[in-house]
């Protein structure tokens, strides 16, 4: 007879099911949720920054006085600037630099 | 058998403690801890102590008594576990292996702990002037503490006790044989024990069993060749030379930091980095003591990234990039004193105006059309299952008052459920129409549409389980205790229907709990992070409930994924941290967040 009050209990909970949601799933193994759900994988998590180590490295080879009051952050984002701006654009956003220098480093950095 | 064995333990202890025959300074000591079997270890560190004219002091002193006992120990085990293998009768060898495991603990009894052998040794060492330069410790390593069939000793007991022996501790190399032992996290730790450690080894993953070959060479390569190691000018001829000549680096999950004597980048770690095996620089000496820093730069991240303390508008100064510049600094520390925390995180964060302006750019026509599949969602929708579940229950509360009324009489109990199963049959057989190959499970719902119906028609199915059980508990059980069980979950359900009025009433009079806005460009500007966390965690509530429709569920999904990807986790292109008022870069899960895909389902509902 428990069984009988065990259904009774679980059968609101029905109403709450939903086999149809797409959800968005890093785990890449989710058996479980594959089970109810139309499970559509999210690519894993890209990496936007570069290794401190590299663009230290980058920036010790190819050094510019300008540079010299660079914090962490400017330094990251001049250097993924330096890939994906043009010379018109590198000049306009980091004056301190010539343009003989930014096209120097941006040659470099491909 | 035990013969045979004590001729192998004899042979291995008269290979591992043959004399040097070149000269051995005394006073230049090193010394291995075995903390369980470690007889062919020990015998690769007094090889290479021979090479190097140093004495090895071995803990425990009486480790070749020791070992016999371990050993038999160890047979005694296998012979057992394989008796168990076999299915048989194994109480003799379970007495055997008992009786050996009891000798071994009582000689153990008898012996002083692992940290009175060390500070014993240590005392000695100090009063006959003698200096540690190696120090080797091998057992199951479990969170810094080493143990094993010899006794156990934790990280910090070995360096409170050195600590008091300043002037016996110059110790240059340190060998950690187990498992994780070498990971960059663990030589910190070390590296405060012996402070003048120039070369920290060991396994950044599981280590090879004590008696396996290749972890020998390699503790008899780095301790034979300490001095040309640390001798080696630049990281790219330290890696070639510890390829060339260490065996099994490349067999096994080695771990090997090196400080070099030469100038510039010279605190080396050889072992696993993401993917690859390789040299890389690990300067720990800045990572020492900086625990309480790290610990409050990923506190600090954490902060701003659940929206406790909002992200500046002003990028060029403020807390936020303060934080971005010292958290970049000690990035490697977290990761090596176990309190990582994600640069990606606050340099979206420090961006945050940038990205939700790119964000409600780039989703600008998607948001405005899930705004209106959405709308307002009002009591109505979201109490309609309620209501629904509530006359459900009444009309099962009904039936269960009626049946438990006629539990005296069998036949009447029987025939009543006879007639509900008939009108059960025509309504499952209506709620079948359409979907009896979703009912057979030969096809799987692919619509809303079909999901809801295939839903409707199981509930209908689990009464008509209900029924079976009633008629099996008529035909098996006391007619009282039937009665008292049916009157029991009718109660329980008047209890169900109670509680589903109680959110019913909650449900209308607080709408603001169900209904979100859309995080297009103007909601963003004014509303708060955590308002927008706020935002996105009802989304996620609300397109759960039953009772709205499939084009407001599936809009709010949507809303609720794509908030969640770009504006709390915040996987965003690197792009988007500027709003320039151009079309924004697409980001990398575009594809599975495109709008009209999500539609599609949608629309096969209507």
């Amino acid at each position: 007879m428990r069984t009988l009050i065990l259904l009774f209990c679980v059968s609101f909970s029905a109403l709450a099911d939903d086999p149809k949601a797409i959800l968005l799933e890093k785990d890449a193994s989710s058996p479980e949720l594959e089970k109810d759900h139309t499970v559509q994988k999210v690519l894993p998590p890209r990496k936007i920054l570069p290794a401190r180590a590299e663009r230290e490295q980058f920036f010790t080879d190819n050094w510019k006085d300008g540079l010299k009051d660079y914090d962490e952050l400017e330094k990251d984002l001049l250097y993924m600037d330096l890939r994906h701006k043009t010379i018109l654009e590198l000049k306009q956003k980091y004056p301190e630099l010539s343009a003989k220098e930014l096209e120097e480093l941006k040659t470099k950095r491909k | 058998m035990k013969i045979l064995l004590l001729i192998t333990l004899f042979s291995v202890s008269t290979l591992s403690f043959a004399q040097c025959t070149g000269r051995v300074d005394d006073k230049t000591v090193m010394m291995f801890m075995d903390m369980n079997n470690s007889a062919l270890e020990i015998s690769a560190a007094q090889r290479a102590a021979c090479a190097r004219g140093q004495k090895l002091l071995v803990i425990p002193r009486n480790h070749q008594q020791y070992n016999q006992l371990t050993s038999v120990v160890q047979n005694d085990m296998k012979s057992y576990e394989r008796c168990l293998g076999t299915g048989g009768n194994c109480e003799r060898q379970q007495a055997t292996y008992m009786a050996s495991y009891q000798r071994l603990e009582t000689f153990k009894g008898t012996l002083p702990s692992a940290r009175e052998q060390l500070t014993t040794e240590l005392t000695a060492m100090k009063a006959s002037g003698s200096k540690l330069v190696n120090f080797t410790i091998s057992g199951h390593d479990g969170g810094g503490t080493y143990s094993g069939h010899k006794g156990e000793i934790s990280r910090g007991d070995i360096g409170e006790v050195m600590a008091a022996f300043p002037e016996v501790n110059n110790v240059k190399s340190v060998m950690l044989l187990g498992c994780y032992t070498a990971v960059p996290n663990e030589v910190i730790h070390w590296k405060q024990s012996f402070p003048n450690a120039k070369l920290i080894a060991g396994y950044d993953g599981i280590a090879p069993a004590s008696d396996k070959l290749a972890g020998h060479q390699y503790l008899e390569d780095l301790l034979r060749r300490e001095p040309t190691i640390l001798a080696q000018a630049d990281q790219s001829r330290l890696n070639s030379f510890l390829r060339n000549n260490v065996r099994g680096l490349s067999l096994m999950n080695v771990g090997v930091y090196v400080e070099l004597e030469c100038v510039g980048p010279n605190k080396l770690y050889y072992g696993l980095d993401d993917q690859s095996r390789g040299i890389r620089s690990l300067d720990i000496s800045e990572c020492n003591g900086k625990e309480e820093i790290v610990g409050k730069i990923a506190a600090d991240i954490t902060r701003y990234y659940e929206g406790e303390s909002e992200p500046p508008t002003d990028t060029a100064n403020g807390e936020l990039r303060r934080i971005y510049n010292q958290g970049r600094r000690y990035e490697h520390c977290g990761a090596h004193l176990n309190r990582e925390y994600s640069m990606e995180q606050a340099f979206n964060l420090l961006f945050y105006n940038g990205i939700k302006n790119n964000f409600a750019k780039y989703y600008g026509n998607d948001l405005a059309r899930a705004g209106e599949m959405i709308g307002t969602i009002t009591p109505e929708e979201v109490t309609a299952p309620y209501l629904e579940a509530i006359n459900t229950l009444e009309d099962q509360i009904t039936m269960q008052s009626e049946l438990a009324a006629l539990t005296g009489n069998k036949d009447e109990f029987l025939a009543y459920i006879a007639r509900k199963e008939a009108d059960l049959e025509a309504r499952k057989s209506a709620a079948a129409t359409g979907i009896q190959d979703l009912i057979a499970g030969t096809k799987q719902p692919t619509t809303f549409d079909q999901a809801i119906k295939l839903q409707a028609y199981q509930s209908l199915a689990a009464i008509g389980d209900q029924y079976a059980m009633y008629r099996e508990a008529i035909n098996s059980s006391p007619a009282e205790d039937v009665k008292a069980t049916l009157e029991q979950i009718s109660g329980m359900g008047r209890e169900q229907q109670a509680s589903m009025r109680l959110t019913m009433a909650q449900l209308s009079a607080h709408p603001e709990e169900y209904n979100v806005w859309i995080p297009n460009a103007e909601n963003l500007a004014r509303k708060t992070r955590k308002e927008t966390l706020e935002n996105i965690h009802r989304m996620e509530t609300v397109s759960k409930m039953p009772g709205l429709s499939p084009r407001k569920l599936i809009a709010l999904k949507w809303l609720n994924q794509v908030s969640s990807y770009h504006l709390q986790v915040m996987e965003n292109p690197f792009s988007w941290h500027e709003y320039t008022g151009r079309m924004p870069e697409k980001p990398l899960g575009a594809d599975n967040l495109n709008f009209d895909s999500w539609m599609k389902v949608a629309g096969d509902a209507q």
